[in-house]
């Protein structure tokens, strides 16, 4: 009987899915800054900031053991931070911010290439407070805040790409009202995009509804901290 | 609400990184002393904390594909990414079917399935798909499960040449698909069936399964008055079958309407029609066939 119930007990912790060894990989990243994956079907995609005088964003692809695969330079000038990184089986976007604009860069399937977008610009003299991505059926949802002075009047801007555009689409002035709306991120769900971003220390969140193609009210999730919104299935959350 | 001191916002200002795998599961991963994996179910709330990372790893991102969580970390005062991967079973193949594959005059079983997404599982070279078949006398009792192929990780269709006269007979045959990943996990096994064993022109008449249009020559041939014309039809459509006289003249309509497919027999009485060469011509969809009858009284 104790053999049937170790044989048991080793089948469980044999078939159970469980996390692999740590694999260091060959990525090198000294002056490592942000450091952000997506996972399809062609592996695991890496995209990373460097620290630098003009900073550079690198573009790493691992297989499902850790080898990596592809190694892209996607921005060495002009001061690029914030990369993000979203995409869907066959589609990969890396957004991120380079001097006053927003740089998207798509991934070609046909060409091997990164083709960029046409850029997002903003008022030069802008602070910039963050930037986030994600992609779904509707197309690249992108989010930014930006805005003229350090800690007020700091917009969270909203932008979508549909499949096939050439062009952004649905600008919307998120956070409206808000004192300074920075750090934001979004997330998607069946209907809704879900824009989380931090105003004067208390944590919000817009929604726009694709059924009715509205925005609704902006909602106060917490009352300090910055926090990430992430859509999980039928419940939203809100981590901070 | 989880009640966390985590170390951060660094200066992306990320909180936690999160992912949703397909069994509904929402994952987060975030730094304490260590970096800690997390997740959601919607009928248990949250897993208790699991260890990822024993550092404390100030970069951190969190990806899924299917029930697999992929992670990439690093601590401020080292240079080389960690990479970890949470295996899990890979999902059942998608959209697997049988369907008939014709070469020279013979059919055989064509499988077909999606390829699965999870990456451990395109990766690989062989042993990604395995294909198993058992097969039994209709009604009768199934042999035993045997493997017939170990496909590659981007292979998505396999024709099954060891099985003859494939889409109808007295046999059947099942084929079982299951996906495996580099580490050995399987999906659930998915399984299609389909007959075969008989030539074709038995598998009309013993299971009415027809896979081309025909007309057959009319019995008895010569006839005085009346014969019989059979044809066969491979897809529902409108069907027409006239008699003519060898002038072209439109002599009868003995079938005009929609009809499924099947095997038909019509009968044609010709009591008052003079003796001679008629011509019957069928028509269904782009299929047209002619052929002749003599009428002797």
């Amino acid at each position: 009987m104790k053999k049937i119930l170790l044989i048991i007990l080793l089948l469980a912790v044999y078939l159970y899915p469980q996390w692999n060894t740590a694999v260091s990989t060959t990525i090198n990243e000294p002056a490592l800054f942000s450091l952000e994956n997506f996972a399809n079907k062609d592996g695991i995609h890496i995209v990373t900031q460097r620290s630098s005088s003009s900073n550079s964003i690198m573009y790493y692809r691992l297989n499902s053991v850790g080898i990596v695969q592809a190694t892209t330079v996607i921005e060495t000038q002009g001061y690029a931070e914030f990369p993000n990184i979203t995409g869907a089986n066959d589609a990969l976007y890396i957004s991120y911010r380079k001097g006053n604009n927003i740089i998207t860069k798509k991934y070609n399937y046909s060409t091997n290439v990164w083709d960029q977008l046409q850029p997002i610009t903003f008022n030069s003299q802008d602070n910039f407070r963050g930037i986030d991505n994600v992609y779904d059926t509707r197309g690249l949802h992108l989010v930014f805040a930006s805005g003229p002075y350090d800690h007020q009047d700091i917009k969270t801007k909203y932008y979508r790409y549909p499949i096939g555009w050439y062009n952004y689409t649905d600008y919307k002035d998120v956070s409206e009202q808000s004192y300074e709306a920075a750090y934001p991120t979004v997330t998607v769900s069946a209907n809704k995009v879900h824009v989380g971003f931090y105003d004067s220390g208390i944590a919000k969140t817009r929604d726009k509804n694709f059924i009715t193609n509205t925005w609704e009210s902006i909602q106060t999730v917490y009352d300090h901290g910055i926090h990430n919104v992430y859509s999980g299935g039928a419940k939203l959350f809100s981590f901070s | 609400m989880l009640n966390y001191s985590v170390y951060g916002p660094g200066d992306d200002k990320r909180v936690i990184s999160a992912a949703n795998t397909a069994d509904n599961k929402t994952h987060i991963i975030y730094p304490t002393y260590n970096l800690i994996h997390r997740y959601y179910n919607v009928s248990t709330g949250w897993s208790s904390e699991e260890v990822i990372s024993n550092n404390f790893e100030r970069f951190f991102s969190l990806s899924s594909t299917s029930n697999d969580l992929f992670t990439v970390f690093c601590s401020s005062g080292s240079s080389n990414i960690i990479y970890r991967q949470f295996d899990a079973a890979p999902l059942a193949p998608s959209d697997y079917s049988v369907s008939i594959h014709q070469s020279g005059s013979n059919y055989y079983p064509k499988l077909t399935w999606q390829l699965n997404n999870e990456p451990d599982i395109r990766l690989k070279t062989s042993n990604a798909y395995k294909i198993e078949r058992r097969t039994r006398p209709l009604n009768g009792s199934w042999s035993a499960w045997s493997t017939i192929a170990n496909l590659s990780g981007t292979t998505s269709s396999y024709i099954d040449y060891t099985i003859g006269n494939a889409g109808g007979g007295d046999r059947e045959a099942e084929y079982r698909l299951t996906a495996i990943d580099i580490g050995n996990n399987s999906s659930p096994s998915q399984s299609v069936i389909i007959d075969y064993g008989f030539n074709r022109a038995e598998k009309t008449a013993v299971t009415g399964i027809v896979r081309d249009y025909s007309l057959e020559q009319n019995y008895p041939n010569p006839f005085n008055p009346s014969t019989k014309i059979s044809y066969s039809i491979k897809e529902e459509g409108l069907v027409t079958l006239k008699v003519y006289d060898v002038l072209g003249t439109e002599i009868a309509v003995l079938v005009n309407e929609n009809k499924p497919a099947g095997v038909y027999e019509v009968n044609f009485n010709a009591s008052g029609l003079p003796s001679g060469m008629y011509i019957y011509k069928l028509q269904s969809g782009s299929f047209t066939d002619v052929k002749k009858m003599l009428l002797t009284k």
